[in-house]
């Protein structure tokens, strides 16, 4: 009888062990969980901002031109107000948000489509001071007077974070394939 | 309870569809999978790099969509030479660039109206149908950089990616 009882409180002092390290264990991937949210909360909103870019800058046929005035006007907010954009030949540096959000619009109205892809990226954020850099991979596919012009080029983008979350402002091509020097930049 | 999978019957009693899918031994048929895909991973990412052509700036020789094979290997016993046909890493394996090599480090390259000037002789390029007129000031190819251009002129030159590139984002020739 003392046997059974015996063993009975070693069950439950056993079962309230493995409760409490199930519970531990419970705890333990939680906070990794909420560790991890916070570790790569950055990183998950530049590449949230640059799948939405890439989203805003695609153009289907078809599309009228008050969706071309919004989209222009939404991709304005992923953009500090100072910002540069040299994307190489053929493309003609920008040094203002304006400017830049007039340069989408125009390439936008002028082609029949754009396909913008983002095929790699890689970005590392510096915390102390707020900024980070996303090397990244761009395909784009415009279609344009029947006929579609493919390019890939690789970008490097710098982000400062504000108020509003992270903005770029700076856009440069990265080595790749460096164009001869004195040729005239397309103009579309 | 213990299940037990039993693949491996008689030969007098399996029938031909079981032989074909899973062979006389499931344990051996998955191991020699595991292999061949280990072998095929391995191919494709360090020795045959499978290409799709899309764009038309190496038109007529690669047609847009077309399927092609670049061997990854090439330019480890050989420098890249000009006329080869090579791959350009853009992102790793995912994007590339197929370009051909027109000019080797150190030589003076320049277009006029349309002909290839290599150290300020005329070029003869076979693989061009339609020779354009592109026009470009002469320029020295830096050292360990080649000068790449595509195959179709008809492209105007402001519109094509051309230009020098550095040995090391060459990955490879089409080698069909």
């Amino acid at each position: 009888m003392s046997a059974s009882r015996e063993n009975g409180s070693v069950g439950k002092v056993q079962q309230r062990r493995s409760n409490r390290l199930l519970w531990l264990a419970v705890v333990l991937l939680g906070a990794g969980i909420v560790a991890y949210m916070i570790a790569t909360h950055d990183l998950r909103q530049i590449n949230g901002k640059l799948n939405r870019i890439a989203r805003l800058v695609s153009k289907r046929t078809g599309e009228g031109p008050l969706t071309g005035l919004t989209r222009a006007r939404e991709i304005m907010t992923c953009f500090s107000s100072n910002v540069v954009v040299d994307l190489g030949s053929p493309w003609q540096k920008v040094a203002e948000r304006e400017e830049l959000t007039a340069v989408i619009h125009h390439t936008r109205s002028s082609a029949e489509s754009i396909d913008v892809t983002v095929r790699d990226r890689n970005t590392s954020v510096q915390r102390t001071n707020h900024t980070a850099v996303t090397v990244t991979t761009v395909e784009a596919a415009v279609g344009y007077r029947g006929s579609v012009d493919r390019d890939v080029r690789i970008f490097r983008i710098f982000w400062v974070k504000d108020r509003a979350g992270w903005v770029i402002e700076r856009v440069e091509a990265a080595d790749s394939i460096r164009p001869p020097p004195g040729l005239r930049a397309w103009e579309s | 309870m213990s299940l037990h999978l039993h693949f491996s019957p008689p030969d007098h009693q399996a029938s031909l569809f079981q032989r074909i899918l899973v062979g006389r031994d499931l344990r051996i048929t998955l191991r020699r999978g595991l292999l061949v895909a280990i072998a095929a991973w391995l191919f494709f990412r360090f020795v045959c790099l499978p290409v799709r052509v899309r764009g038309s700036s190496m038109e007529p020789t690669f047609q847009n969509g077309e399927m092609h094979a670049a061997c990854l290997l090439q330019h480890l016993w050989r420098n890249p030479q000009r006329g080869d046909v090579v791959v350009i890493s853009m992102s790793g394996t995912r994007a590339f660039y197929l370009k051909r090599i027109l000019a080797l480090p150190g030589e003076r390259i320049a277009f006029s109206n349309g002909v290839l000037l290599i150290d300020g002789r005329n070029f003869e390029e076979a693989y061009i149908e339609e020779h354009g007129t592109w026009t470009m000031p002469e320029m020295t190819v830096p050292d360990g950089e080649y000068f790449v251009a595509g195959d179709n002129r008809a492209i105007p030159i402001e519109r094509h990616t051309l230009g020098t590139v550095n040995k090391s984002m060459i990955m490879g020739g089409v080698v069909f």
